[in-house]
């Protein structure tokens, strides 16, 4: 479901930073994608096939790499691998951790045609 | 073309070459746009004293009715306003004005969440200098606004008892995004097989400090509860 809306804000934030550098067109898009996101990547491709139609992403590829999560335990004071979807230290158990990646939900390059 | 089943889909970048191309590094978020906006709503916000709640939740969770019950508990010593999303009609909206809330409703029409810039819009409708506690009650929806940040200083979902005790890992994203969990509709426990601990459990799995309250905007069992956690992180935010 969220996919949909996400598919819109890349078309939105890629043609707002094409604009910017006064290109004509899209020709690759590159993201990151956290997992704890909880974005299921071949639909998002398939909202993105639908929603770059007549924008200057319209001829695009998509590229996404999902990042795994990792976070922090304060008790232990050691990262671990989260696994989903349940955010605990394995070693204690503990829930007072800082997520350390994950999150990402960022553009990262695109290859621009003038 | 994808070579194991020829899908069309191209597995390896392949950019025409006869073409001028330049390959250029952005590092963005993708909600940059949003989080801008929120940053401005924030400031609004902070300008004017007015405490902001982002209220999530399934449709029918019951946000509309605890905003009513808290508004009729504390209207005589705080100025509460609220902004209502939905797909469609003033329901809302006018269901709150009736028992003298000022508030305004967002129709998003396709659209299954608030973001910060409609939240904004709204705003310039209501009179912030006349508002202590504003209610951003969510379009009813347990995936979408979890991705939104609105600006507000507290976010949190409501989770009523005939939901199920299972959602909390079931949409973990909007349970980690929030600062509380609320089980509502309490009043129908005796009905329905709704095991209080689960949420409680797991919600603290997904967010460590997430703030945990259970109640029924119906008979008022656990109302006061939830109204002193609001002023208390009111307080906080404007000692």
């Amino acid at each position: 479901m969220h996919e949909w809306s996400l598919a819109l804000e890349i078309i939105k934030s890629a043609e707002k930073e094409a604009k910017e550098r006064n290109a004509k067109s899209v020709s690759e898009i590159f993201l990151e994608i956290g997992v704890l996101n909880n974005i299921v990547v071949e639909q998002l491709k398939d909202s993105f096939e639908i929603a770059k139609r007549e924008t200057m992403l319209n001829d695009s590829v998509l590229f996404v790499k999902e990042i795994e999560g990792v976070a922090f335990c304060n008790n232990c004071k050691k990262s671990f691998k989260i696994t989903l979807p349940f955010i605990f230290c394995p070693r204690c158990t503990e829930v007072d951790v800082k997520i350390e990646k994950g999150d990402e939900l960022n553009l990262t390059k695109m290859t621009l045609e003038f | 073309m994808c070579e194991e089943c020829g899908c069309g889909i191209p597995e390896e970048s392949k950019v025409d070459a006869s073409r001028h191309t330049e390959e250029v590094n952005i590092y963005k978020s993708l909600l940059s746009e949003n989080e801008k906006e929120a940053d401005e709503n924030r400031e609004h916000f902070f300008k004017h004293n007015v405490f902001a709640i982002n209220l999530m939740g399934s449709p029918g969770a019951g946000k509309t009715a605890l905003i009513e019950a808290i508004s009729e508990k504390i209207k005589d010593n705080y100025k509460i306003a609220a902004i209502e999303g939905d797909l469609a009609t003033e329901r809302d909206a006018l269901r709150l004005k009736k028992i003298g809330i000022e508030s305004i409703q967002i129709m998003t029409g396709s659209t299954c969440h608030l973001d910060a810039k409609s939240v904004h819009k709204a705003l310039h409708h209501l009179n912030l200098e006349n508002i202590d506690i504003l209610f951003v009650e969510n379009v009813g929806n347990l995936v979408c606004p979890a991705l939104y940040d609105l600006g507000c200083h507290i976010n949190g979902v409501l989770l009523s008892v005939t939901e199920g005790s299972d959602k909390v890992a079931k949409y973990p994203v909007i349970f980690r995004k929030s600062n509380f969990l609320t089980i509502t509709k309490t009043d129908l426990l005796p009905y329905v097989d709704f095991n209080i601990d689960q949420p409680k459990k797991e919600s603290k799995l997904l967010k460590g400090d997430i703030r945990f309250f259970k109640l029924s905007s119906k008979n008022d069992e656990g109302v006061d509860e939830f109204i002193s956690y609001i002023l208390e992180k009111r307080e906080e935010v404007f000692k």
